[in-house]
């Protein structure tokens, strides 16, 4: 019995000994900024003494290197802690950044920047060659950077960057694989290739402060793209030097833009602190912001109650209580959800190939009832692809003044889809319209919306409707192989034109409509790109086109509009609401710039005036 | 013993070489990769594919994986560039241990008494009170427990953290949301397990030969009680240790529990393999701590190797 004991007391302090060594491990507390002093001798403007931002970032960002980053997390970390050529301003206009001014050949291809005096966080100079590095870099194919396509409106880019490396598991032609000679001067000659064609993409540093870019095409909405993520500079002795680990830590890169990294521990807090070498480091006035990496929901909601965040979005369960308070914000997103039809005639259903289907569709939903009834978060009911956060090159909003009309019913109307269906049927031969499987996404919203959305189709138009609910992932795999009649789809605009939505339904390159080879396995998935519907105009195309190769304001819109036209005929697509992104800021938060185009949450002027004493 | 353990070494091994290939299949056949991505040009999609081996035939990249893996190296994370599965798992089992021992140890010694205390007052209020009490703390998701005590005292009170990861103020929530459903199991199993006691021989040799009631309770049917208790343990601790989703979600905890769930969604499949791989080690580990316990807790359950009939 006694021996018994003592095995028990051994066990109990083993125990014991164990969760204190892992507790050891747990690490310190960690409180983050929370105290604050305001001035208290000025004014009721003046702002407050200890200026820092307390933000919730959701996730950890997967990565802070410009070159291969994707994703909204990371883009916001990006664009506080570098500095590109330009950067969008609060007032939503392209303002000069690490370049002081530009040029603009007569043929809008060529752009020279002057660099102005700009330095890293370790005291080098920011120079041309820093931005002839990173987009190099994108550029080439071995960086496997998922955004180069950003980079392909430089001469030579695109085609540098679709060089593809040989395949050493092409056993016809290397039987050895990797260690086959064949292969391994295949693979010289590759890089070889890849190192020819990047040297000939159209970007020159004639000197350290003067940047010369040649594009293919004179793209008018290209300059606003140089603040974007992908042409963020990058120091090429900093890459060289960690290799792989370059940007996973914070001693692991440098910064010129207005923050830099304090600490990061991953999974869990991200803290900047202002950079004092950032070229206009005057106008920062924030002295820190702590994010927390809080992927709940409903716990920031309660943070922010507390007063420990300072601003959150606001999830659509919370929208009516802020709203009672009388603080929720509301701002239109550059985004379009739309139901996409297969038009495939190699999909089993063939119900989509008749147009007046597709169109009975269109206008048997009730968009504005769905908006108000079952979104109620400020989302719009979309009457057209383009949604009116994007604009012309002179500032207005394309579809308020090219398009100007409601081109989709914001109204169901029931008697008129009726008869379409009706006539598409005839036209078609069939007796009555067969089940059709309608594909969307598995979070609790897309199966709210997706049931909401066929419930009202189908209560309008008798059809049957399959549900299939599944993964992101799942559902853009199905998507590419057609598997789907309509799939529930959104898109968001990566730069504020009209062709960033307008050129998703392009014929595949090459192709036109009558080419005999368009409908088989010689149009790959990579060719159709993002027309998921399988829908080839030529008329749509060709206008697209045409707006590629000019810079002519009035005829570029009136493309636009005109291809507007043609999917409301046509309807490989039915517009079905432009959401709307709701946020609330305490009080005393100033001058953050929200944008609906990448980095979405601008921290460069923000400040706090009036934080209470805590 | 020696014997014994060699063999049940080898059984273990046998059984991660199984879930390994098991979970490599599966994760294979869901649709989509991890570069899915509805902005990715095609052409670049292959490039990362190839980039990454991800174009070489599966049964390649098996025996890559597993080449790998008896070298102890779990791969980097795809979704997280460049971290490696070991460092993310070496940084966020101590988080999810931690708590996880914090939380077993209130809910298991609460969860012990009750049963206790219940089973001894068989039929009466007492025993109807700590079973309800029971019954309340398994039906109640952890969820709803995490909200309501965040809000409680996090937002209303203000005396505890809402969220966030530190010192022991920032465990206490957690642990007490992770805890409570144990509560209940525990409770309920003890009961039962004390019921089965104390109608044993034993027991009323114990209470004739003049031991005190507590005597008996704390020498004879407690100790025996426990015994299968021991059993679920194993797997208990494996579970808990290995972080929660819901309950570290909530908190924003920095621990393993959200890679078990993300990682799918992201088709990380080097995290999805570490992640599953170390939750199966630890509970073969845990489940062979238990068998090893048990013939030192019992000394009639002898374990193969040692005196047999």
């Amino acid at each position: 019995m006694r021996k018994r004991n003592k095995r028990l007391l051994s066990l109990v302090t083993f125990l014991l000994l164990a969760a204190f060594l892992i507790s050891a491990c747990g690490g310190g507390a960690k409180t983050p900024a929370s105290s604050s002093e305001s001035e208290k001798t000025g004014s009721e403007t003046a702002i407050d003494k200890d200026q820092f931002l307390n933000v919730n970032l959701g996730d950890e960002p997967p990565s802070l290197d410009p070159g291969v980053s994707t994703d909204a997390v990371s883009f916001i970390i990006l664009n506080d802690i570098l500095a590109g050529l330009t950067r969008y301003g609060p007032d939503g206009k392209i303002q000069p950044e690490i370049a002081q001014s530009w040029d603009v050949s007569d043929d809008g291809k060529t752009y020279t920047f002057h660099l102005r005096d700009a330095k890293w966080s370790d005291g080098q100079p920011v120079t041309s060659k820093d931005f002839a590095y990173a987009w190099k870099r994108a550029i080439d194919p071995r960086t496997g950077s998922q955004y180069a396509y950003q980079l392909a409106y430089i001469q030579g880019a695109a085609e540098a960057n679709g060089l593809t490396p040989p395949d050493p598991k092409d056993t016809k032609k290397y039987p050895q694989g990797d260690k086959d000679p064949k292969y391994q001067q295949d693979l010289a000659a590759f890089n070889q290739q890849a190192d020819e064609a990047l040297s000939k993409v159209g970007i020159e540093t004639p000197d350290d402060k003067t940047l010369v870019v040649h594009l293919a095409q004179p793209t008018v909405y290209w300059l606003g793209l140089t603040s974007f993520i992908t042409y963020l500079p990058v120091r090429q002795d900093i890459v060289e030097k960690y290799g792989d680990q370059f940007a996973t830590e914070p001693d692991k890169m440098v910064y010129n833009g207005p923050f830099k990294i304090d600490s990061w521990t991953h999974q869990s807090e991200l803290v900047l602190v202002k950079n004092d070498s950032y070229w206009d480091a005057a106008n920062v006035k924030l002295q820190k912001i702590h994010f927390d990496m809080i992927k709940d929901i409903t716990t920031p909601v309660n943070m922010f109650d507390a007063g420990q965040l300072d601003t959150i979005g606001v999830p659509s369960d919370y929208i009516q209580t802020y709203k009672d308070k009388g603080i929720l914000k509301t701002e239109a997103d550059a985004v379009t959800w739309y139901l996409e039809f297969n038009i495939d005639p190699r999909n089993p259903n063939k119900a989509f190939q008749s147009k007046k289907i597709r169109q009975a569709i269109a206008i048997a939903f009730d968009r504005q009832g769905f908006v108000d009834n079952v979104l109620k978060n400020g989302s719009l009911p979309a009457t057209a692809l383009t949604p009116p956060s994007i604009h012309d090159q002179e500032g207005n909003s394309f579809n308020e003044k090219w398009v100007g009309k409601d081109l989709f019913p914001k109204t169901a109307d029931v008697e008129q889809a009726k008869q379409l269906l009706q006539e598409g049927l005839k036209d078609l031969g069939l007796k009555q319209m067969p089940q059709v499987t309608f594909l969307a996404g598995d979070s609790e919203t897309a199966k709210k919306y997706s049931q909401a959305i066929t419930a009202n189709i189908s209560q309008n138009l008798g059809i049957q409707f399959k549900l299939v609910n599944v993964d992101f992932k799942t559902r853009l795999d199905m998507m590419k192989k057609g598997q789907f009649d309509m799939v529930y789809a959104g898109w968001g605009a990566d730069y504020d034109d009209p062709e960033t939505f307008m050129n998703l339904f392009d014929c595949p390159a090459g192709y036109t409509s009558s080419s005999p080879d368009l409908y088989t396995d010689k149009v790959t998935p990579g060719d159709w790109a993002f027309n998921d519907p399988h829908w080839c105009n030529d008329q749509y195309t060709s206008l697209d086109k045409s707006t590629q190769t000019t810079n002519d304001n009035t005829a570029r819109m009136q493309a636009f509009a005109q291809m507007e036209q043609i999917l409301r005929d046509e309807v490989p697509i039915a517009p079905m609401y432009w959401p709307a992104r709701n946020y609330v800021e305490q009080p005393w938060v100033k001058g953050i710039v929200r944008r609906s185009t990448g980095a979405d949450t601008e921290f460069k002027w923000a400040y706090t005036q009036g934080r209470p004493n805590s | 013993m020696f014997r014994y353990i060699a063999r049940r070494f080898m059984l273990s091994v046998l059984a991660l070489w199984a879930i390994a290939t098991l979970t490599f299949i599966l994760m294979h056949s869901i649709p989509g990769d991890p570069f899915t991505d509805p902005k990715l040009p095609e052409h670049i999609h292959q490039l990362l594919l190839h980039k990454y081996g991800l174009d070489k035939p599966l049964y390649e990249q098996y025996l890559i994986y597993l080449n790998n893996l008896l070298h102890g190296d779990l791969g980097d994370s795809l979704r997280f560039r460049e971290q490696s599965v070991n460092k993310m798992i070496a940084q966020g089992f101590p988080v999810s241990a931690l708590l996880g021992v914090e939380a077993l140890a209130w809910s298991v010694s609460l969860g012990l008494l009750l049963g206790l205390v219940a089973a001894l007052n068989r039929n009466r209020v007492l025993d109807m009170v700590t079973m309800a009490i029971a019954i309340i703390a398994i039906s109640v998701p952890n969820f709803v427990i995490a909200g309501a005590l965040q809000w409680l005292l996090g937002v209303k009170l203000e005396v505890l953290p809402i969220a966030r990861w530190g010192g022991i103020e920032y465990q206490i929530l957690p642990a007490v949301s992770l805890g409570f459903g144990v509560v209940g199991g525990m409770a309920r199993f003890m009961r039962t397990s004390v019921l089965d006691v104390i109608t044993q021989d034993y027991i009323r040799t114990a209470k004739s030969k003049g031991l005190s009631a507590f005597e008996t309770v704390w020498r004879h049917v407690i100790r025996n009680s426990l015994l299968p208790i021991v059993t679920i343990l194993g797997p208990l601790i494996a579970g808990i240790t290995t972080g929660t989703f819901v309950v570290e979600q909530i908190f924003g905890i920095p621990g393993l529990g959200k890679y078990f769930v993300n990682s799918i969604y992201n088709r990380d499949y080097p995290l999805i393999m570490g992640t599953t791989l170390f939750y199966a080690v630890i509970l073969i580990f845990m489940n062979f701590v238990v068998d090893v316990l048990y013939g030192v807790i019992d000394p009639r359950i002898r374990v193969v190797g040692g005196k047999e009939g």
